[in-house]
């Protein structure tokens, strides 16, 4: 290997091994995060972060920029020393790094999360989004049912009935419950592959909310992963249309309940394409949508305006982007004739 | 409205969301931090357009990740004051 080729090989080295991936992964958590505190803010009226946390992500947006500028640097400097070939792009990896579990554990003394409360919202916000009215039994599940439609926030059905604090009624079977989101993203793929939208129901209500939550995180990366290989590129703007054509039946046939503007914002980020402008208060009878994302810097993340002024749009329910995220994997999973495993770590990967 | 419950349980899976972020934000920095010193070793003396492009895109991304991983804590630590006094 002559000296030029060996620079060449460890420039290109370092190139690969730019913190794209964990930019991805690190915006994809803040803006479930921030979708949460615009959720609390909204019930509480107080600034709770969201504020710094819309910074935050605009400010991961100017990273994500900033990296893809040194690549693109990296790349013209390997083609003017001869070796085109080490410039060629490398593959999107993100997708990876978001199914990898948290390199260093976070700390259970200061984050765990008292899922009892959340997990009766979590619940009825998929019975809604599934159109599987509450009280009823998933086939198979041996669940309790739960929930009324209709209520948009958490308890909501569960505390119409003064059970908040109880364990019964309001409360999902979570016998059997992943506690880690990548591995719920494959459950879900069994039931969206054979159109089961009562075991949808029963795989996502089985979960704590933290963990379906944290779908939402994960999926974006996914689906852009899953949707380069079913078109046979990467996927932009031009190529909404068709993916809305493909896909959107599917996921609204197991999500009857979500809010229309849930999915073109979904795809739009999938596409690291301007998200179609949501519906506003007025238009919009149900608390939904406004999710904002799909900035210009490519990782998707920027969140919604953190104002509220009269015409803001509906914060988006923290669980619609999850459920919705998860069933479009599921959905373009099938398209591609894959089995969920192929998600389950590279070196199944064909990626 | 929410009960104070809910919010709690909200603001915890929030934080728990954003530390999660904030891991995979020091990862990211550690990464940037050895491409740059890799690349400082390696390109050493060039003074091509595109090296200089590089460098400058890695240390403004240095700087937004830690405007960024500070804006996050701030984020937290409001968030933990308005859970305290519920």
């Amino acid at each position: 290997m002559s000296l030029v080729e060996e620079l060449g090989a460890r420039v290109r080295g370092t190139a690969e091994e730019l913190p794209v991936g964990s930019v991805v992964v690190a915006a994809e958590r803040l803006r479930v995060g921030l979708e949460l505190l615009q959720w609390v803010r909204r019930e509480s009226v107080h600034e709770v972060g969201v504020v710094h946390l819309a910074n935050a992500i605009e400010q991961l947006e100017a990273v994500a920029l900033a990296v893809r500028t040194a690549q693109d640097g990296l790349a013209d400097y390997l083609r003017a020393i001869g070796m085109a070939y080490d410039a060629a792009p490398t593959p999107d990896r993100s997708w990876r790094e978001s199914l990898a579990p948290p390199a260093q554990p976070v700390s259970k003394s200061e984050t765990e999360v008292d899922a009892t409360p959340l997990g009766r919202w979590w619940s009825a916000r998929v019975d809604e989004l599934t159109g599987e009215p509450g009280g009823g039994t998933a086939p198979g599940r041996g669940e309790p049912g739960h929930g009324e439609p209709g209520h948009d926030g958490p308890g909501g059905a569960a505390r119409g009935r003064g059970e908040l604090g109880g364990a019964g009624h309001g409360e999902a079977d979570r016998r059997g419950a992943v506690t880690d989101p990548a591995e719920l993203l494959r459950r879900v793929a069994g039931p969206v592959r054979s159109a089961d939208r009562h075991g949808l129901r029963g795989e996502l209500r089985r979960v704590e909310a933290p963990v379906g939550l944290g779908l939402a995180a994960i999926t974006p990366p996914v689906a852009r992963h899953l949707v380069t290989d079913l078109l046979g590129h990467e996927p932009g703007a031009a190529d909404l249309p068709e993916l809305t054509k493909r896909c959107a039946p599917q996921v609204r046939n197991m999500l009857p309940g979500v809010p229309e503007h849930v999915l073109p914002a979904l795809l739009a980020r999938v596409c690291r394409a301007q998200p179609p402008q949501p519906a506003r208060r007025s238009e919009q009878p149900k608390p939904a949508p406004g999710r904002g994302s799909g900035g210009a810097g490519g990782t998707g993340a920027a969140g919604g305006s953190a104002g509220r002024s009269g015409g803001e749009p509906e914060p988006t329910h923290p669980t619609d982007p999850a459920v919705t995220g998860a069933v479009l994997v599921g959905v373009l999973l099938q398209k591609l004739g894959r089995d969920p495993d192929t998600l389950r770590g590279a070196e199944h990967v064909d990626g | 409205l929410a009960s104070v419950a809910e919010l709690k349980a909200a603001i915890d899976a929030a934080i728990q969301q954003v530390s999660e972020g904030q891991t995979a934000l020091r990862a990211a920095s550690e990464k940037l931090t050895e491409a740059q010193q890799s690349l400082a070793a390696a390109l050493e003396g060039s003074g091509h357009e595109a090296v200089s492009a590089a460098h400058a895109g890695l240390s403004q991304a240095a700087t937004d990740l830690e405007e960024c991983l500070n804006a996050t804590l701030a984020a937290v630590e409001q968030a933990q004051s308005y859970a305290a006094t519920l």
